[in-house]
């Protein structure tokens, strides 16, 4: 690691100001920043630690949506998606990492980093959920902008995600063994616009709908409905773990498996 | 250079650090507890896991600063007073969960952690919440064991016997 | 009723308290006073030509204390390999100079190029970012067979080619296996490849150099399976430091799996510049680094032909190996592929004729070394897979083959060297049939198969050679030192023994299982019994542990001496 300074502002205000400086970037949970500070791969003059400011924690219920804090942690998040019967939100959360990543990890975090193979955004982007940000609120649909970009500007906060919980809703992870991040996850939701479908893990722009399921699917929801889909390769990862074909073969797959899960 | 201050196995402790200390550098480093170790720098293999306020962290993907007025358990605060072995040491000793004891403190931190949480897991919630602790030497087998049966569950007993 | 203590009792690991605890001394828990830290900055080429290094601008960087180069190196000792093979013409391997830091040329992706020696570990690694180095990068040879072709880049210039050995075992067999296949009624063709892998035990290499200037006795604390071997190494071949001016402690090890047997240039580098300095030094590894400075494991790529006669007789056995030494020689590295690997040829099986041929090959990798087994799973895998394949194709069951083929009268003099004393295949093999319900797994597939799951049945024989020894044994056959144990056995003057050894522990449990030996032998308590290991001051000589040989050569020595109670044991 570089040298760098933390500071660890107790008020939202206090962090979105110390922002402003020059070289100096959010710290969350720190599971995917200090393993890549570690590896010199970053170069912050001064982290912000967001981890005291309580205004970005917890998680509520607000009517139909799941309002979660950018600053609530994975363990967090899955007890209480459990709690209000979000099965895919739960099944997702507790499957990051391990506990003590768990513990530390935020989904404020996970969003804004956009790692193609990062689990939330797929449950972002087929909930059509809303990121709450210091400044502005901003639809999944238009927050990811392919491998590591996101529509976050310089500073920029994630204070909280609005998620409407769906009627019905799953996650399945195929693992690559060594990383435990997903080689293909698929999200599957019914939503009162109709059937969702995203897909992380696979894409070479990173998160994805793979839409002829989801017309399928909005026509009936069941395993039957996309049992004859496949989807195309192109566009989709290659690499060490799997072969575009390999990966399109599992979109299905987790697809089908997703759809019996939440049915 | 600023100063942190946490409670550590109980006792107030301080001392200086750089804002890229991690956690992990400064219980090994800075208070000379150096049974919490470090197998990676990739934030996977859970030989540093410790507690801070009662959760189960990786010590090397924290900051030092960020445990400023937190409590931290490390695996030197396990067992009593008198050197008493906790029931998660020992049914680690009796069920041989261990070899060359690198993981071990990792391990057993984890384990601690999980039956605080579930006083009575099964099997398989104990595979799928030692997941971020890796172990090259016994094969897990006995590291499942050994947590079953300190958590006061029937385990089949050990090969050798 | 089970034993409460001594041989045979499942006594309570004594080690284990102190690992519970936290209270386990690995290397890294060593921190001297006034210790420095070195970063080494590797290649990140697998082949180059160094052109230049420019450290000034690195040297002004903030607790820097010096920065070293393979200049600083050049008439220090290469670091040398411990095993020698003689080819088929009766020519001594190829063996190039190892030097500790690159001299010349990078020939391996992590090859040290320079050591960066600052007040922290982080300083030394800001300062090595601010090296310039100047190296024009060469093709890089990684594949063996394309590094034996005419033209192929050289891994060394100073060498004839890139074949480090081509082994004939046993040449005088190889005209009459080659007969044998070519008149044989089936011959069973397979190409295996075992691919290469990287060791990582949990525990992170570490070393820390100290020097006594009082007394001119340097000090090397390692994460070592034998601290006695570093010394001879290191002292005699590399630094050149008389064996009771270095002291090689390995405290408690984290694992080894082979990798921990070697000496690495690390270890010389923190013993060389502790005394350049005049203070501790200390390197501790990351995973990612091991990665690229460990030893690695196995790659090999085999082909292997079994000859069988009309009867399903074996009739003669024959492979070809290419085994990758990377691109130095590690300490045993050629060791693994040859006398590790073809002595294991025969398994189980009464084949006539064998021939085992081995081509050892330097490519730009990282160097290759013994592995958990060292050339014998892979020899066993060959044989197996091969046995299996026949069964295939002639369309017979394999564990049929096999049993036909058993060898049933002992002792039996293979024709790959060894001798087996004694055995029985067929008992074990109906033993084996009757644990696993062999006659029921026809109905368990079914069953499976109903539940869309799908299930298979394999099985294997193997023989395994332990120990590595004895000493003129293993002369013979290129082992540049013995391969002796040593212990002594004190009696202290209030009661009590303290045994000290030369095997050394990563996690065997040398401490509990010693001691229930010695107190069986002696007849005391275990707990009067304390076992002394991983030190060459208080353990005078010593060759580790290895190859599964800490139960075979210690214990053979221990008991022998310990009931004569003359105390002092000598190497066999
Ligand atoms: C062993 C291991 C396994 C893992 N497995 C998985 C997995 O299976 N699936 C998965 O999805 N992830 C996985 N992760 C990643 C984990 O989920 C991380 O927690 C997450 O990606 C990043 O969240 P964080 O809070 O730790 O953010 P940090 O690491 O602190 O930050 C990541 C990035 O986000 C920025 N940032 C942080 N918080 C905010 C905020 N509130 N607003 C704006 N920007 C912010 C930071 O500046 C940084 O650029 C794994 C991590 C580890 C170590
Ligand atoms: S040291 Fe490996 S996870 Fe912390
Ligand atoms: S006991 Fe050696 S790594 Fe677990």
């Amino acid at each position: 690691m570089y040298a760098f300074e933390i500071e660890r502002p107790t008020e939202l205000s206090a962090a979105v100001a110390a922002l402003k400086d020059e070289g100096a970037q959010a710290l969350g949970g720190g599971q995917t920043l200090i393993p890549s500070l570690k590896q010199r791969l970053a170069m912050p003059e001064k982290l912000v630690s967001l981890s005291a400011i309580d205004e970005i924690k917890g998680v509520t219920r607000e009517g139909d949506a799941l309002v979660v804090g950018g600053g609530a942690t994975h363990g967090e998040i899955a007890a209480a998606a459990e709690e209000a019967g979000f099965r895919g939100l739960a099944m997702m959360a507790r499957q990051i990492g391990d506990p003590a990543v768990r513990n530390r990890g935020t989904m404020g975090g996970s969003l804004a980093n956009n790692d193609p193979s990062a689990c939330y955004p797929s449950m972002a982007l087929a909930t059509g959920a809303t990121i709450v940000t210091d400044r502005r609120e901003i639809a999944a649909a238009d927050f990811f902008q392919g491998l590591f970009a996101t529509a976050l500007e310089e500073g920029e906060i994630i204070v909280r995600i609005r998620i409407p919980v769906p009627a019905a809703s799953s996650y399945q992870k195929f693992a690559q063994p060594a990383s435990r991040f997903p080689l293909v996850g698929v999200f599957v939701a019914r939503t009162g616009e109709g059937a969702r479908v995203a897909v992380t893990g696979a894409g070479e722009d990173g998160v994805f709908r793979w839409s002829e399921a989801e017309e399928a699917l909005s026509a009936g929801w069941s395993a039957e409905a996309v049992a004859g889909l496949s989807h195309p390769s192109e566009g989709l990862i290659s690499d060490l773990h799997g072969t575009p074909a390999y990966r399109a073969h599992l979109i299905g797959v987790m697809t089908r498996r997703g759809v019996a899960d939440a049915a | 250079m600023p100063q942190v201050s946490m409670k550590v196995n109980g006792t107030e402790r301080s001392g200086e650090i750089e804002g890229r200390t991690l956690l992990v550098e400064f219980l090994r480093e800075g208070l000379k507890l150096t049974g919490t170790h470090v197998g990676c720098d990739t934030s996977q293999c859970g030989a540093c896991v410790v507690h801070v306020n009662g959760k189960a962290v990786k010590a090397c993907t924290m900051f030092a600063a960020e445990a400023e007025g937190a409590e931290v358990t490390t695996i030197e605060g396990i067992a009593g007073k008198d050197g008493t072995l906790s029931a998660v040491q020992q049914a680690f000793r009796d069920y041989h969960g261990l070899q060359c004891g690198f993981c071990t403190p990792g391990m057993v931190m984890s384990a601690t952690a999980l039956l605080e949480e579930n006083p009575k897991p099964t099997e398989s919630e104990v595979r799928h919440y030692l997941e971020g602790n890796l172990c090259r030497c016994t094969g897990y087998q006995n590291i499942v064991k050994a947590v079953m049966a300190a958590s006061g569950q029937e385990v089949a007993p050990v090969a050798a016997e | 009723m089970p034993k409460d203590h001594g041989i045979g009792a499942s006594s309570k690991r004594r080690e284990d308290v102190r690992f519970l605890t936290g209270q386990g001394q690995y290397t890294d828990d060593i921190n001297l006073a006034g210790q420095a830290h070195v970063h080494f900055l590797r290649s990140d080429v697998a082949h180059g030509r160094i052109r230049g290094i420019d450290t000034a601008a690195a040297e002004a960087m903030p607790g820097v204390v010096r920065i070293f180069t393979g200049k600083d190196f050049e008439g220090i000792g290469s670091i040398p390999c411990g095993w020698q093979i003689t080819d088929r013409q009766g020519n001594p391997m190829q063996e190039p100079a190892h030097p500790v830091l690159a001299q010349g040329k990078v020939r391996h992706v992590g090859d040290p190029i320079c050591a960066v020696v600052a007040e922290s570990r982080a300083q030394a690694r800001d300062a090595a970012e601010a090296i310039e180095l100047d190296i024009e990068a060469l093709p890089a040879v990684i594949d063996m067979k394309a590094a034996l072709q005419e033209g192929a880049p050289k891994v060394h210039d100073d060498l004839k080619d890139n074949l480090c050995y081509d082994w004939g075992f046993v040449e005088d067999n190889r005209e009459a296996v080659d007969k044998a296949i070519r008149e044989a009624a089936h011959v069973t063709t397979l190409e295996l490849v075992n691919n290469r892998l990287v060791a990582n035990p949990m525990e992170p290499r570490v070393a820390v150099g100290d020097y006594a200037s009082h007394s001119g006795e340097s000090t090397l604390y390692t994460t070592s399976q034998n601290p006695h071997v570093i010394r001879l190494l290191m002292g005699a071949f590399v630094l050149g430091i008389p064996e009771h001016k270095l002291r090689v402690v390995a405290p408690d090890v984290g694992g080894g799996f082979g990798t921990k047997i070697f000496h690495y240039a690390e270890e010389a580098f923190c013993t060389f510049a502790a005394k350049e300095l005049r203070r501790p030094v200390k390197w501790t590894s990351t995973r990612s680094e091991a990665f690229m400075s460990d030893a690695h494991g196995r790659d090999h790529v085999t082909k292997i032909e079994l000859a069988l006669d009309a009867e399903n007789n074996f009739t003669a056995l024959r492979t070809e190996t290419h085994a990758n030494m990377g691109a130095y020689l590690s300490t045993f590295a050629p060791s693994v592929p040859t006398w590790l690997h073809g002595t294991l040829m025969a398994g189980n099986y009464r084949t006539p004729l064998i021939y085992v041929n081995v081509k050892a090959v330097f490519t730009n990798t990282v160097p290759v070394d013994a592995y958990r087994g060292a050339g014998r799973p892979e020899a066993t895998y060959q044989l197996e897979r091969v046995i299996d394949k026949a069964a295939r194709e002639l369309g017979v069951d394999p564990m049929e083959l096999r049993r036909q083929n058993f060898i049933t009268e002992f002792p039996y003099a293979t024709p790959v060297a060894v001798e087996y004393d004694t055995g029985d295949y067929n008992a074990t093999l109906d033993r084996l049939k009757e644990l696993a319900d062999v006659a029921g797994f026809e109905a368990r597939r079914v069953a499976s198969k109903a539940k869309g799951r799908l299930r298979g049945f394999g099985m294997n024989c193997y023989i395994e050679a332990c120990g590595i020894a004895p000493s003129n044994l293993v002369g013979q056959l290129g082992a540049r030192a013995g391969l002796y144990e040593s212990a002594t056995v004190r009696v202290n003057a209030t009661g009590g023994l303290v045994v000290m050894t030369g095997s050394h522990s990563h996690g065997q449990g040398h401490e509990t299982t010693f001691a229930q030996v010695i107190a069986e032998m002696i007849g005391i308590g275990e707990d009067q019994v304390e076992i002394v290991h991983g030190d060459t001051a208080r353990t005078p000589m010593g060759m580790g542990t290895y190859g599964s040989r800490s139960e075979a050569r210690p214990w053979s020595v221990r008991p022998r001496r310990s009931s004569t109670r003359r105390g002092r044991s000598r190497p066999t």
